[in-house]
């Protein structure tokens, strides 16, 4: 085992100086987890195929790595009302292909996607915006569809400027193909579902962050995550993410890679049924479910399967989000507690139980089914396709099912909140007075009466435990040293902001 | 002969057109198009919205006869994620696995057959339980195993093979000797033990008791009916591996069919799967038209009876 | 009647049983092994050590006894600190259920229709051609997935799964071989003579299509369990915490460098298995397959 163990490690650690050509010919290959179909950002809803075209799009905003908001493509802007808010656009910028930046592009740009037949996956996202209109060159009106608090964050992550004559003449393969835009990189080479290579933009504007720094950037997509492990200590790549704890642990080993852990916008959940909406079960008991929120230790869980960083929740959200109230009924561990719990319920017996779950939440799943078997419950993991998760979580036929949610990067309850607690698909809860807090939290500007609302509904979902909070996901990455890179506090890194030392 | 061929070109469309269909059952029972589309974030209007743009409202029977009408017509469609024609993301991607398949399929066989060969000659001898043994370690490790170790070995440890992606010939060096090393056992096994059949046969003793000269009884009489089990059955793998090693394609990175049926499954995108369903469809059925008639050119006795 | 004919063959098989054994080291240790690991499987439950479900998250990774664990945890313990020896255990009688059901299952299937379209040939062999296309033509994980999507994941729908989708080697090739046979001038003679369909399946054709059966069935046994490995490598199948080896192996992939025990055992346990099951069938088809027909 000792002798092996050294084997693996020498394997790991003999990475030739020569190979390290990152570095020396300033260029970065990014180890991928996700594939990219097409470069056409509104052919996609997924966050990480979006995050890699904010290389080449831009959004109005864009987003510190520790999470404000800052000038893009607007300078400035002012909110005239609740629902309107007034931007000053950036002057002298041009798109790669020469096509100059102004206010007609911002206004094509929402007209296109509020076209009912475009073909846009997630026009939800975009809700929000009623409208804009064009008040001058470089500057625009935006008419918001209601009072939207978080309007400017999901600004700085969404809505990526199209150039409206190039847009038009092409269609949406082609320019998912060879995408046009004003950020820093440009597209040099595209294959679907493999690769896409960058080259830096000479003629980038004088943007607030700075300037990108590679000569060259490629993603490259490794769906298995050995194989991403393996290709960066081979050299071939000098930048992944997505790590488990386990693989960071393996990398500190390896002299010439760093690791590094980020937070992240996302939280998982553990979904019950207590209104049965899936038909009678035990969940429905609030004994059970009490005994169950004892017998998960989520802090270890959050620490195993997520890194030293992850939170374990009292409520369904993550702290960092506007109206995330985590001052609820907290639960401690304590099995004793939860076989007393179940004792008191209906089933003193235990039950069976399926936890439904899609890609590396399995894991997270596994966890709480070992906990659970402890005090009578025979659960079980049953890993979906993630489509085939989300059909049937919508259609209400997934009692206990391990959710996550990356809110996209919003720092705002509200982009969590009308997906699972309000009326809706998602709603396994059927509440009718969180229901009503929580719709009038999200559409009022009202600061203190927001966190009043937000804190009922939190406040009432833990009492009755209707489901089970569980951690904050992790963000890990590893690259080759000398790298210079700040990981991004929604889970969302700007690669192009990074550099080599 | 004629007649024969029209009746097997019968044959394989009623063949494709049931796969299609059954096919179309199938994806559709695996996941929900509109659903993958908009994704969880997707409210309920957004979902009805995107069924309604693309016409995933309509029933079972009215989208299946739309799709075949267009195929009839020579249009196999966009894939709904990127939108690209689906016939121009499978041209990209079935010279990797078709490279691929040939390479390994190769490979299995020119170890393989002469091995079986030369084992059955001798059985029991130390080539034939070596050969064996390994045949049996080749049975037995998951790929995705063998897959790992070889990247521990030449990709990691050596250097001396890229661990993943299609940038040149060395890339398909690891894949394909994974995929040989689970298509040599079934080669070997079947090689062998036909040609230990034949070997101790009625006709191959009268064979030997003519003179004929040991080369002739091997090669010319044995061999050929020995072969018959592994040419039905190359046959049969090497439409397999044309439909691609999702597993191995995984480890290695390769983005050939398989990758690509694999995403457009998970992600219920009819008109790539369809696509690559009818596309394998349409191979089988040649190649099955193509292992009889290799049969009946290698079987004397079976080309007597016709 | 069809006594004469069969027990001649048979009778001689435990007559030549002893003298054909001593020369089979393979087969010998075959039959130890596999006798083995059914022995394990029956009597997993008293023999393991610990509850193969109960995790401790504190106590995960720990490694296995000769590379400075404790004999607390004999074979170490797994990501979620589950005895691995335990799993071991009582993977073993899912390895075997899967593998022998789906074995099992696809044998009937597949020489059924494979047997069917040699000896009657024109249009039952017309009919089973249609069906082995479709089977070949659909990708088998669509199948797989569709499938696991409608039936749940059990053990049990595995193993069906697994039998839908390994069925057709034994068609293709049993129909190939039985209609060899089916033109041997000794059949071609036992129907001059009036032999019923059913005394020539059984008398003529099958005893001689029985090695391809039994080839085939160790192959396919193995690619079932196998399969089953693959499936969990997808993150299909048999479900977690189910002590499954292909689970095992999979999970223990992400330990690769930390443990790389943890998918060693489990990879071993498969192909130990494997090998059993392939001694037992080579030395099965040498005892039952006559040398030279007489």
């Amino acid at each position: 085992m000792k002798n092996l163990k050294i084997f693996a490690l020498s394997m790991m650690t003999l990475a030739p100086a020569s190979l390290c050509a990152g570095q020396a010919d300033n260029s970065l290959v990014w180890g991928y987890d996700t594939q990219l179909e097409s470069m056409n950002p509104y052919a996609t809803n997924k966050g990480k195929a979006q995050l890699v075209m904010r290389n080449v799009l831009e959004h109005l905003l864009y987003r510190t790595a520790d999470g404000q908001a800052k000038p893009a493509l607007a300078t400035s802007w002012t909110w005239v009302d609740a629902t309107t808010i007034d931007f000053t656009l950036r002057e002298g910028v041009t798109f790669h292909n020469g096509e100059a930046f102004d206010a007609d592009d911002v206004v094509y740009t929402v007209a296109q996607i509020k076209n009912p037949d475009a073909k846009i996956s997630a026009q939800g996202d975009y809700k929000f915006i009623e409208s804009v209109e064009k008040t001058g060159q470089y500057s625009i009106r935006m008419k918001l569809s209601k009072p939207t608090p978080s309007a400017i964050d999901r600004l700085s992550q969404t809505l990526f400027i199209l150039p409206n004559e190039t847009y038009e003449a092409m269609d949406a393969a082609e320019f998912g193909r060879a995408p046009v835009g004003t950020g820093p990189y440009k597209v040099t080479g595209f294959e679907a579902g493999q690769m896409v290579e960058f080259e830096r933009n000479e003629a980038y504007y004088d943007a607030e962050w700075g300037q990108p720094q590679f000569d060259k950037l490629t993603v490259l997509t490794l769906p298995d995550p050995q194989t991403r492990l393996a290709e960066l200590t081979s050299g071939r790549v000098d930048f992944v993410w997505g790590l488990s704890p386990d693989d960071m642990m393996q990398l500190t080993m390896s002299p010439d890679i760093e690791t590094v852990s980020g937070d992240s916008t996302t939280v998982t959940f553990l979904s019950l049924d207590p209104n049965a909406r899936t038909g009678d079960n035990p969940t429905q008991d609030k004994n059970v479910r009490l005994a169950m929120i004892h017998a998960i230790d989520r802090a270890v869980v959050g620490q195993v399967m997520q890194g030293a960083a992850s939170i374990a929740l009292e409520s369904s959200c993550h702290p960092k989000q506007f109206g995330c109230i985590q001052d609820v009924a907290g639960y401690e561990y304590n099995v004793e507690k939860a076989k007393e719990y179940m004792a008191a319920s209906a089933y003193p017996d235990g039950f069976e139980m399926k936890i439904a779950a899609f890609t590396e939440n399995a894991r997270i799943a596994e966890a709480v089914t070992g906990y659970l078997r402890k005090i009578g419950i025979e659960a079980t993991v049953d890993q979906r396709e993630t489509t085939a998760w989300v059909k049937d979580y919508f259609a209400g036929e997934i009692p206990v099912g391990i959710v996550p949610w990356p809110s996209n990067g919003v720092y705002d309850v509200s982009s969590i909140t009308p997906f699972f607690f309000e009326e809706g698909q998602g709603d396994y809860i059927g509440d009718a007075e969180i229901n009503a807090w929580f719709a009038e939290a999200g559409s009022i500007i009202d600061e203190e009466e927001r966190l009043r609302l937000y804190a009922l509904g939190f406040g009432k979902m833990a009492d009755e435990v209707l489901n089970i909070p569980m951690v904050t996901k992790v963000t890990n990455y590893a690259y080759r040293s000398g790298l210079d890179f700040t990981p991004a506090a929604d889970g969302y890194p700007l690669i192009y902001m990074a550099g080599w030392k | 002969m004629g007649a024969y061929f029209v009746r097997k070109l019968i044959e394989a469309a009623a063949v494709c057109v049931a796969v299609s269909i059954i096919a179309f059952l199938l994806v559709q029972s695996t996941g929900d198009l509109a659903v993958a589309m908009g994704g969880l974030d997707a409210s309920a209007e957004d979902t009805a919205r995107l069924r309604e743009v693309y016409g995933l409202d309509q029933s079972f029977v009215q989208q299946y006869l739309s799709w075949a009408g267009r195929v009839l017509h020579g249009d196999l469609g966009q894939s709904y994620f990127s939108q690209e024609d689906v016939l121009t993301l499978i041209l990209e991607r079935l010279p990797v696995t078709a490279t691929l398949s040939v390479a390994s399929l190769l490979l299995g066989l020119l170890i393989s057959i002469p091995a079986g060969v030369y084992c059955a000659m001798k059985p029991d001898g130390w080539f034939d339980r070596s050969c064996l043994g390994l045949s049996v370690l080749g049975q037995a490790m998951p790929s995705y195993w063998v897959g790992l170790l070889l990247i521990l070995l030449f990709g990691v440890t050596f250097r001396i093979l890229p661990i993943s992606g299609t940038q040149s010939a060395a890339s398909y060096v690891m894949p394909s000797l994974t995929l040989a090393w689970f298509v040599f056992p079934v080669f070997l096994r079947l090689s062998r033990a036909g040609m230990i059949d034949v070997l101790s046969s009625d006709y191959i003793r009268t064979a030997r008791a003519k003179g004929l000269s040991e080369r002739t009884v091997l090669f010319k009489h044995a061999l050929r009916n020995a072969i018959l089990p592994v040419v039905s059955v190359a046959t049969v793998q090497f439409g397999f591996l044309l439909g691609g090693s999702i597993v191995v394609e995984s480890v290695f990175s390769l983005n050939g069919i398989g990758l690509l049926a694999w995403s457009a499954i998970q992600r219920s995108d009819y008109p790539v799967v369809q696509a690559v369903v009818l596309i394998v469809a349409i191979i089988f059925v040649l190649l099955n038209v193509v292992s009889d008639l290799l049969n009946a050119a290698l079987d004397p006795r079976l080309t007597s009876e016709q | 009647m069809t006594l004469s004919s069969t027990s001649s063959s048979r009778g001689k098989i435990p007559r030549l049983l002893p003298a054909r054994l001593a020369g089979r080291t393979g087969f010998c240790i075959g039959l130890v092994l596999l006798t083995g690991f059914i022995f394990i499987a029956v009597f997993a439950p008293f023999i393991a050590p610990h509850d193969p479900y109960t995790q401790s998250l504190m106590a995960r990774l720990k490694p296995p006894v000769w590379a400075g664990g404790t004999w607390e945890y004999p074979f170490g313990t797994d990501g979620y600190g589950r005895d691995y020896l335990s799993r071991l255990i009582y993977g073993t009688r899912i390895s075997l259920i899967v593998g022998l059901g789906a074995a099992a299952l696809a044998t009937v299937i597949g020489t059924t229709l494979g047997v069917v379209a040699g000896v009657m040939g024109g249009y039952a062999n017309r009919a089973v051609s249609f069906i082995i296309a479709i089977r070949l033509a659909l990708p088998s994980l669509l199948l797989a997935l569709a499938i696991l999507q409608i039936a749940g994941s059990g053990v049990f729908v595995v193993v069906v799964v697994l039998a839908v989708t390994h069925w057709d080697r034994f068609a293709v090739v049993l129909r190939t071989a039985s209609r060899q046979v089916a033109s041997q001038d000794y059949v071609i003679r036992a129907r001059a003579m009036g032999a019923s369909e059913m005394r020539i399946l059984r008398s003529e054709i099958f005893p001689n299509v029985l090695n391809h059966i039994v080839i085939i069935f160790t192959f396919e046994m193995a690619q079932c369990i196998l399969a089953a490995a693959a499936l969990s490598f997808l993150g299909l199948g048999i479900q977690a915490p189910e002590p499954s080896w292909g689970l095992m192996m999979s999970e223990g992939r992400a330990f690769l460098v930390i443990n790389p025990w943890l998918i060693t055992i489990a990879g071993l346990a498969i192909m130990l298995l494997v090998l059993a099951v392939n001694l037992v069938g080579d030395g099965l088809r040498d005892l039952i397959v006559p040398k030279g027909r007489s």
